[in-house]
């Protein structure tokens, strides 16, 4: 290309705004933008050392343990689903065994505890060629009873707020978002775009708080991160004294990454949804799982809803959504 | 180990170059070669195996390049042999098992799926020890009898895993006897370093929009977001590959070799016909001299010369990939470019913005193909893209895209020009035109005004280096003017590796696109 006189001043303010462009991107940065990060990404679990075994203080005691794993069936048979998991992986919690490695009929076990009286459980049967995940098509929630709801979450969230905002519910969501980060996160979803978590937490009266974290942490030790949780729990119930928390449970990952990732799999998750799960008291505190919408036969995260084998595809977002208001507490 | 990664920037790269300064003459192929092996067992640590096949690949050409070198009367079964072991692994590790599915859908037809992982550049390092064996059946080269010296050329990091597809014509003496001339060492950093802003400030910002349609799901997008998308795309995949070959030159012009150019702004092209003489050159290039030349090219009249290229660009699809749209993208560039050759080319070539118009349509069309294996998936996006994909699941997703990729498309096309090229050739030159100077001016003073904007102490690490630079040239006198010139580029190369190294700091690296290929 050869440049004539006549252009070329225009070409040099072309290259002059080319570097302000740039080195407003390379070099002065608004701390809040990270321009260069995909919109919707899990965070880098790799950054942190996975711990594989992990073990809990002896502040929650030995009988909560027991209890969760007699009331949530779901949560003890999904450790049963996987079979080739090294033995490396069990958790421990408490000096027990969270997560019981050997399984009997694996298969079996899961059909029949989960038709059992769990609330949350929908039966998921080798699904076939691209048929939608089935929810409860139990009553949906009144009119309205969102309007005090707030969800918290991470960038699942985010794509249930961006694609199917559940109408009243407010929304806090942010890519990669943990409980580690919570007090510095800005919501990146559109009702509360560019608000602080305290911001958000002491806009208005609300009657539900739902929060789903913990997937972006999950390479942490999980003593810190249940602390971290029951920090948060006691905010929200500083600001909201009267609110429900509704814990959510980790949305599982397909089969590719739970047998090739050492840090992100099923089994951790799994370990750490148990963990949620023991938190519930069913009277201010409840838990749900919403895993058996989208799992495959093997408990994992169904291949076909998913690209990235971690988040599902927008569309699926939406099921998520219709899901999340059958759900009354 | 990914070029763009600080295991190699920080620890292998100079450790290397320093191992390479330090060694005797006749020891500097040894050194090189011994790195490449290392490089290449740290790229197949999860499959040990496949150094030893590699390793017993370049022993097997080696031997068969001396008997072919022999002219006993056998070449011919020699070269047969060897080409068979060549192309026999590249078969065995990359099409397999796209055979064994596509039988396995006729009737009563059950093999069992070999499963295999691609061996790490196979399909460059068999393309190249390939091309080593025709040249001496051919007595284009005499056989390398060194075998250290053969190693080093099939295995030299800089191009082992991605290109350039090297010539053994092309570095021969090199091989044997080089210098590593100071200014053009230099040079090469100054060459790798772009290359590596490339790949980590440009393809990998671009590169974010497309995985987010992915994870969004292609029937959730509204069509704008789709042209989007495979903009972006198609810009990632320039960036990511010409950053590479850039990254393997320069690193060749530090060891003292001269790679080929492997792109020369392809997206400038006029017609498809030029895009592919500007794209991926070495590739063409070895499809032209052991492909398309040796069935008779365009000797045997037109019918033969339109097969001839049908099986040439056949190839080149299934080269890049053992999948049906990898031929469909064949299919599609043998389409375009024979349309060419009979009758628009030298429209397209004589109104070039008609011919840019027309590339602008086909270059996303054909890397659409290109990108997306799944056929369904590809229906599905196609649609999308021309608009009879119903509504998007969320009404302005495009803007949202737009408002974070906006910039780095904006700066990609830019870059897709020769434009900021040839402004860095005219820096280069100040002495010699008036232009080069008035650059100088405006960059000294977009520099300063930033400072000035911004205050942000970054600014002083280009800032300071600016204005040493500009006091420095006006005190060296002017016979010494033009090796001053040499060094012009530090502080800007400066920011472009700080700039992706910050990048790479904080996570948002991606392995290269082409080493799936």
């Amino acid at each position: 290309m050869n440049l004539n006189q006549s252009h070329r001043s225009v070409l040099a303010l072309v290259l002059t705004a080319a570097f302000l462009i740039t080195g407003r991107i390379f070099v002065w940065k608004p701390a809040d933008k990270s321009p260069a990060m995909p919109e919707i990404e899990l965070d880098n679990p790799g950054e942190y050392i996975p711990a594989f075994s992990e073990t809990l203080p002896s502040e929650s005691t030995t009988t909560e343990t027991t209890t969760t794993t007699t009331e949530t069936t779901t949560t003890t048979t999904e450790f049963s689903r996987f079979e080739l998991i090294p033995p490396d992986y069990v958790v421990t919690y408490n000096g027990k065994t969270v997560a019981p490695t050997e399984t009997a009929s694996g298969q079996d076990s899961l059909l029949t505890t989960t038709s059992s009286e769990t609330t949350t459980t929908t039966t998921v049967a080798e699904t076939t060629e691209t048929e939608p995940p089935q929810t409860d098509s139990a009553a949906a929630a009144p009119a309205g009873y969102f309007n005090d709801a707030l969800f918290i979450g991470d960038s699942r969230m985010v794509g249930i707020a961006t694609y199917a905002p559940i109408e009243g519910a407010t929304n806090f969501g942010t890519v990669g978002l943990s409980t580690y980060k919570i007090a510095e996160a800005v919501s990146e979803v559109p009702d509360t775009k560019g608000q602080t978590f305290q911001q958000v937490l002491g806009a208005k009266k609300y009657g539900k708080v739902y929060i789903m974290l913990g997937i972006n942490e999950i390479g942490m030790d999980f003593t810190t991160t249940m602390q971290n949780m029951d920090n948060i729990i006691s905010q929200i119930r500083a600001a909201q004294p009267g609110a429900k928390i509704i814990l959510m449970a980790n949305l599982h990952v397909s089969a590719a990454r739970h047998y090739s990732d050492p840090v992100v799999n099923n089994t951790k998750i799994d370990s750490f949804n148990a963990l949620l799960a023991a938190k519930a008291d069913n009277t201010t505190i409840f838990y749900l799982d919403v895993n058996p919408v989208f799992d495959d036969a093997n408990g994992c995260l169904d291949a076909q809803y998913t690209s990235d084998n971690t988040h599902p595809y927008a569309k699926y977002y939406v099921t998520w959504s219709e899901w999340l208001q059958t759900k009354i507490f | 180990m990914v070029f763009s990664s600080f295991e190699f920037l920080l620890w292998f790269l100079p450790f290397c170059l320093i191992v390479y300064m330090l060694a005797r003459k006749r020891a500097k192929n040894l050194a090189l070669l011994f790195f490449s092996i290392v490089f290449y067992a740290y790229g197949a640590k999860e499959t040990p195996l496949y150094l030893w096949l590699i390793l017993a690949s370049v022993v097997i050409n080696w031997i068969f390049g001396m008997l072919i070198g022999k002219k006993d009367g056998h070449k011919k079964l020699y070269l047969t042999l060897g080409l068979i072991w060549d192309f026999g692994n590249l078969f065995v590790f990359k099409y397999a098992d796209f055979f064994i599915k596509n039988l396995n859908v006729l009737p009563g037809v059950n093999l069992p799926l070999t499963n295999l992982i691609l061996p790490l550049g196979i399909s460059f390092f068999t393309f190249q020890i390939a091309s080593y064996l025709i040249d001496v059946y051919r007595e284009d080269v005499k056989p390398e009898y060194n075998l250290i010296d053969l190693g080093t050329y099939i295995l030299m990091f800089p191009q082992l895993i991605a290109g350039p597809i090297v010539r053994f014509s092309d570095v021969q003496k090199e091989l044997h006897d080089r210098r590593v001339r100071r200014d053009e060492f230099i040079e090469g950093v100054q060459i790798f370093i772009i290359g590596l802003g490339r790949k980590v400030l440009l393809a990998n910002s671009l590169g974010g929009l497309w995985t987010d349609l992915q994870t969004v799901g292609y029937d959730s997008i509204s069509t704008r977001a789709a042209i989007l998308g495979i903009f972006a795309y198609s810009m990632q995949l320039y960036f990511d590959f010409s950053g590479y070959s850039q990254m393997a030159i320069g690193m060749g012009l530090m060891f003292g070799f001269h790679f080929p150019q492997n792109f020369n702004h392809p997206y400038m092209s006029t017609t498809m016909t030029e895009f592919w003489r500007r794209w991926h050159m070495t590739l063409g290039t070895w499809f032209r001299e052991y492909v398309y030349i040796p069935l008779g090219g365009n000797r045997k009249g037109k019918r033969r010369m339109y097969l001839n290229m049908l099986v040439v660009w056949t190839l080149t699809g299934f080269w890049h990939g053992a999948d049906w749209n990898f031929i469909l993208w064949g299919m599609l560039l043998f389409g375009l470019l024979s349309i060419e050759k009979a009758k628009i080319g030298k429209i397209l070539n004589e109104k070039k913005w008609l011919g840019h118009l027309y590339m602008l349509f086909w270059i996303p069309v054909s890397w659409m193909l290109f990108a997306i294996s799944d056929m369904k998936q590809l229906g599905i996006y196609a649609a999308k893209l021309f608009g009879f994909g119903g509504p998007a699941l969320l009404e302005k997703d495009y803007a949202n895209y737009f408002s974070t990729y906006g910039k780095w498309l904006i700066i990609g096309l830019i870059f897709c020009t020769a434009l900021p090229e040839n402004i860095f050739k005219t820096m280069k030159n100040r002495q010699k035109s008036n232009f080069g100077q008035f650059f100088w001016l405006i960059e000294t003073a977009a520099v300063v005004l930033l400072s000035v904007i911004f205050r942000k102490w970054l600014w002083l690490l280009f800032i300071v280096p600016v204005i040493a630079r500009e006091v420095l040239y006006t005190r060296t006198p002017k016979k010494r003017r033009a090796a001053f010139n040499q060094c012009f580029w530090i502080p800007e190369l400066t920011v472009i590796l700080g700039a992706a190294c910050y990048c790479i700091y904080m996570g948002m690296n991606d392995p290269f696109l082409y080493f799936r290929f």
